[in-house]
């Protein structure tokens, strides 16, 4: 079956500075990928790239087979690819009713479908739905993005750390959702610098290191290879 | 631990939606560094200024026919022109250069102190 999205020796940067130096990188449909690694070592930098932000300097991005570099983001957004950054970018100064409307905005289902949508995969929401975002915790505002990001209906989800600053729980039943949505055949995309919990809903995980990927394979062989990975062992 | 997710197998609605978005969608290839080319474009109207402003120097130094004299005048306006235009090219595609690399680090800045 052909990859939903797939990088051939990709290598982009910013401006004159290349920051991926040649990634190699599939993810297959319905599959949870997670990318680990190091503050500093491109993941974030990959997803831009798979987003659309970032043009690659040299090599391919294909989604379903097609090679689309330097397609805009706007465009890729609307066939389907959406990506929830670190920092979540939910609208603090709206209530979660409001986020939501503005969602369904940019989506072909009604607010009302968005809505319920998000309701029914995070039931905490419909308790706060009258808050004001910036005054949720951070676990509601990463629930919050992340029906945003359903709203769009996505085929491909890229996930920026989503656990980043949240307690251990809500994030174990962040991941848990994001298993469920895999399972209905959402193909996901994780970047993640602490690996124990992704690892466990993941189905195939790579390690990146100084902009390249340096380890992939089954989340058991990758967790066997993070230790010496993170501390510029084996692969170095 | 690893959890199943759909039949690798199986084609989705979603998926084959998203096939026919993907093939409909116009690729450009993009371009990686677009100041790169505005600021090539800037140095090469200077260069090229340096060498008509030569060029008409040594036509009317070289003659004393008025006539070579007011094609001189033209050739050094022209180089004049080049000159401004490609200065102007080159520090506008420059300045756009590092403003880009200014905002990208107050984004990571202000990310880090969040």
């Amino acid at each position: 079956m052909t990859a939903v999205l797939e990088l051939r020796s990709l290598r982009a940067g910013y401006g004159t500075i290349d920051v991926l130096h040649g990634v190699d990188l599939t993810l297959e449909p319905g599959e949870v990928h997670a990318l680990l690694g190091p503050n500093g070592s491109g993941k974030t930098s990959t997803l831009a790239v798979c987003s659309g932000q970032i043009v690659p300097s040299a090599g391919e991005v294909l989604m379903n087979g097609r090679v689309i570099n330097g397609v805009a983001a706007h465009e890729l957004a609307r066939a389907g690819v959406c990506l929830i950054p670190e920092g979540r970018g939910v609208f603090p100064n709206l209530t979660v009713t409001e986020n939501l409307r503005m969602a369904s905005y940019g989506s072909k289902a009604s607010f009302a479908d968005v809505q319920a949508r998000a309701f029914e995969v995070f039931p905490r929401l419909r308790e706060r739905r009258k808050q004001v975002a910036g005054t949720m915790s951070g676990g509601e505002q990463q629930m919050l993005a992340m029906s945003r990001a359903l709203a769009t209906e996505p085929a491909v989800l890229l996930l920026d750390e989503l656990s980043m600053g949240l307690a251990p729980l809500i994030v174990e039943e962040l991941y848990t959702r994001v298993a469920d949505l895999a399972r209905g055949g959402l193909s996901i995309l994780i970047v993640e610098q602490f690996a124990q919990t992704v690892l466990e809903v993941a189905t195939r995980a790579s390690i990146m290191l100084h902009g390249r990927i340096v380890g992939s394979g089954t989340p058991q062989e990758i967790s066997n290879e993070l230790a010496s990975a993170y501390l510029g062992g084996a692969h170095q | 631990m690893s959890e199943g997710t759909s039949n690798p197998t199986e084609v989705s609605p979603r998926m084959r939606e998203f096939q026919t978005e993907v093939d409909s969608l116009k690729v450009s290839g993009g371009k990686a560094n677009p100041e790169r080319n505005g600021m090539i474009a800037g140095a090469v109207l200077m260069v090229a200024a340096v060498v008509v402003a030569i060029v008409a120097y040594s036509t009317t130094h070289s003659s004393t026919n008025t006539a070579d004299w007011a094609d001189g005048a033209a050739l050094g306006t022209i180089a004049i022109v080049l000159g401004i235009v490609g200065s102007t090219l080159f520090f506008a595609f420059g300045l756009r250069r590092y403003l880009r690399y200014w905002l990208i680090r107050l984004i990571y800045e202000i990310r880090g102190n969040e």
